[in-house]
Parts: structure tokens; C-alpha cells; sequence
């Protein structure tokens, strides 16, 4: 029996629609969405409508700037559920250096998350590197907080030398 | 006057007897097949994280092995879906459907064998076998569905409920006080075993239906209900 237009148009719209679905699969498993919230947000990112929330971002920095950093990383959490804003993360990055910072060690545990923060801000950085021009950082790149967060896990000599009490955090 | 039956292959030479509507071929297998598998991705974690699982090597290989049977049962008629006489656009809707097949088939093996760990193996070893079995015993359609249906239903309970309960941290449940009194003195560290939100049962449970539903609704001389050994053919 021969198609119809009208099956035409349903196995063409069909096939449209079942490479789509397939695709939108492949791109959940690619993208690994954590939460709901990260759903939506690797959802709008992927078309370029993600947007964090400025206002949660504003108080987040202003938590950071007194050292409340648990809050500040509240407040950055809320501004950024999906985790797609570069710049909220390397705040996130730092904070977690911030704290983590200490005159004779450091928290290696707190340095670790750093890292792993600071991954999520250069994955969302379309240069695959972050730069924030805040006069109130040491750092203002992710190299440069990369490196700290690095060696601040890392065991060597210069660990031992008592003068590291004199120096200050970034 | 009886009905002749049809001749062997005679769904490779004109229209089937059993004619496949293109709405059944291009939207609702494919539709029923991707959400099967998609839904055998998900994994919910206690404090509500998502995680999306794809399919191993091995469940892949599983799955090929589990269209090979289909093939032999009569379940799976590929010229059916792609056949030279059949127009262009009606061939990539036959081949979305046999590509959806073969990966629903690896998301539901990959959802019905613990991640790791003894369990993993013991899983494992158990499908090869059973694929196996079925592919030497070479059962009709019906037959290879519903017992089809048994294997993985049971699967279903064992991965989620069983040991799902085995493994559910602080406490657990009845299975995990039944079985460590059971076994007194083994660990259960060596077994691998990963704990998931109830969640991810549902989901794994809505993946097996819509599999199962894909499976039936493939092109073949029988109908679901046959297949399902519920009713006659006409």
C-alpha cells in the first residue's frame, strides 16, 4: 500500500524528533546535570540564556569581602545553582582558599574543593582561563589562584622553613 | 476455509501481514526506546543528586546479544524495518528504531548490574549465561518475552530492593538486618554495593515498562497481547 502525505509528514517529523530526543540523551549523560536546577541551568547555558542571580551574587561578594565565607558560599550557590558562571565560581575558588589559608598550614581539604571550584570556573570560561579585576584579590587569575591552591596541597622543604609564618595571604 | 499460513520470509517480499502503522514506527517506538533508556540513566542519590549513567562495553555487547535472540524468537524482524523495497524515509525510521532498541537494551543492563564490586561480576556472569541459554533453546516470540519479562523483573527486585536494602547506610532496612544476621561476620564492602534513592527504583521500574511496551509494539506476525500470551491471533 502506498504512503500517504500524511505518513510522509509523520515519518519526516518522526525522525526529526527521535534524533532530537537522542541527541537531548547523549547531552545529559555528556553533561552530567547534578541537581534539577543544574538541569535548567546546563539547559539555558547551552542556548546562551543562562543568567545568574545578581542580587545573591552582590551579597555573596559582600559575605567574601568581611571573610563570612560559609555565607558568601551560600549566597554564591543561590546567584549560580547550575554552577555555569565563571566568575561566581573563582569566588567560590577563593573563598575556599581564603579560609583555607593559614599562617602555619593550610586546610587541605578546603584547598582540594578550591580546586575542584576553580575547574567548574575554567570549564565555564570560554577562554579556558578566568580573570576578575577586583583590586581586593592577590590573585586575579586562575593560574595564579590554581597555583597557589596547588602548592598549598602539595608537601616539600620551603613547608619546613619557619619564615613562612611571616608571610600573607593573597 | 483455514487461513494458510504465511510463508517463511514472506514479510521480506510485500506488505506485512501484520502492517506497522508510520506513526507506531516513527514516534511511538522511538519515543518508548529513548525514554527507556533515559530513564535507565538516572540515578537519584539519598540527598537528591542526579547522576546520568551510560552504557558499559559490556552492557553494550549484552544488548547486541540480546537483539541476536530477539532475531532468532521472531521478535525482532529487521526487514521489516529496513528493507530495500521500503522508501528512504521509512528506512531511517526502521534504522532510529533498531539503534534505539540496541541502546534502551544497554541502558537496561547497565541499570540491572551493581556498578562494581562482586555483585558486578556475579551480574554479569548471569546475563552471558542466561543469553546463552535462551539463544541455545531457541524459543518462539511469546515464550522469550515472558520469560524475558521474569528475568528482568526479578533483576529489578534484587538490584533495588534486595540489595539496594543491603546497602542502604545506617541501619538499613529489614533485607540488610535479615541477611548480615544471616551471614554473621561478613562484610559487605567486598560486595560493591552502591545505595540509591527510591527514586531511582521508580525510574528503573518506568525504564523496564517502556522497554518491555518498545518490545511488543515491534514490527513481527504477532500481536502484544499474544506476545504477552493473553488472547489469540485472529
Amino acid at each position: 500500500m502506498p504512503e500517504t502525505r500524511r505518513d510522509r509528514i509523520i515519518r519526516s517529523a518522526g525522525f526529526v524528533g527521535a534524533l532530537a530526543y537522542a541527541a537531548a540523551v547523549a547531552w545529559l549523560l555528556v553533561t552530567q546535570p547534578r541537581t534539577v536546577a543544574s538541569l535548567g541551568g546546563e539547559l539555558a547555558a547551552s542556548v546562551g540564556l543562562y543568567q545568574i542571580d545578581r542580587v545573591s551574587f552582590e551579597e555573596g561578594l559582600g559575605f567574601f569581602r568581611q571573610d563570612r565565607f560559609e555565607e558568601a558560599r551560600i549566597a554564591f550557590a543561590r546567584a549560580d545553582p547550575a554552577g555555569r558562571d565563571a566568575t561566581t565560581q573563582f569566588y567560590v575558588a577563593y573563598s575556599f582558599y581564603r579560609q583555607g589559608w593559614g599562617r602555619v598550614y593550610n586546610d587541605d581539604a578546603l584547598f582540594r574543593q578550591g580546586l575542584e571550584a576553580l575547574d567548574r570556573a575554567v570549564a565555564d570560561s570560554p577562554s579556558g582561563r578566568v580573570v576578575v579585576a577586583d583590586p581586593g584579590l592577590g590573585m586575579r587569575s586562575s593560574d595564579e589562584l590554581r597555583a597557589e591552591l596547588a602548592r598549598g596541597t602539595t608537601r616539600e622543604a620551603s613547608d619546613f622553613n619557619p619564615l613562612r609564618v611571616f608571610r600573607s595571604r593573597k | 476455509m483455514s487461513a494458510r499460513p504465511p510463508a517463511a520470509g514472506s514479510d521480506l517480499a510485500g506488505p506485512s501481514r501484520r502492517g506497522v502503522s508510520a506513526a507506531r514506527e516513527a514516534v511511538t517506538l522511538p519515543l518508548l526506546l529513548l525514554t527507556a533508556a533515559l530513564l535507565g540513566s538516572v540515578r537519584v542519590a539519598d540527598g537528591g543528586m542526579l547522576r546520568f549513567v551510560g552504557p558499559t562495553v559490556f552492557s553494550l555487547a549484552l544488548a547486541v546479544g540480546l537483539g541476536l535472540v530477539l532475531l532468532r524468537a521472531g521478535l525482532l524482524v529487521p526487514a521489516r524495518l529496513v528493507a530495500p523495497e521500503r522508501a528512504a524515509l521509512a528506512n531511517a525510521n526502521g534504522a532510529v528504531v533498531l539503534a534505539a532498541l540496541v541502546f534502551a537494551a544497554a541502558q537496561i543492563f547497565t541499570l540491572l548490574m551493581p556498578e562494581s564490586g562482586l555483585m558486578a561480576v556475579l551480574f554479569g556472569v548471569f546475563y552471558v549465561a542466561l543469553l546463552a541459554t535462551i539463544g541455545a533453546a531457541r524459543p518462539d516470540a511469546p515464550r522469550l518475552v515472558q520469560s524475558l519479562l521474569v528475568v528482568f523483573g526479578t533483576a529489578l527486585v534484587l538490584r533495588f530492593v534486595v540489595l539496594n536494602g543491603l546497602a542502604a547506610p545506617r541501619g538499613g532496612g529489614l533485607v540488610r538486618r535479615v541477611f548480615t544476621t544471616a551471614v554473621e561476620g561478613l562484610t559487605l564492602g567486598a560486595l560493591g554495593l552502591e545505595h540509591h534513592a527510591p527514586a531511582t527504583g521508580y525510574a528503573a521500574f518506568l525504564a523496564l515498562v517502556g522497554f518491555f511496551a518498545g518490545l511488543l509494539l515491534l514490527p513481527n506476525d504477532r500481536s502484544a497481547w499474544r506476545l504477552l500470551g493473553a488472547g489469540k491471533e485472529e
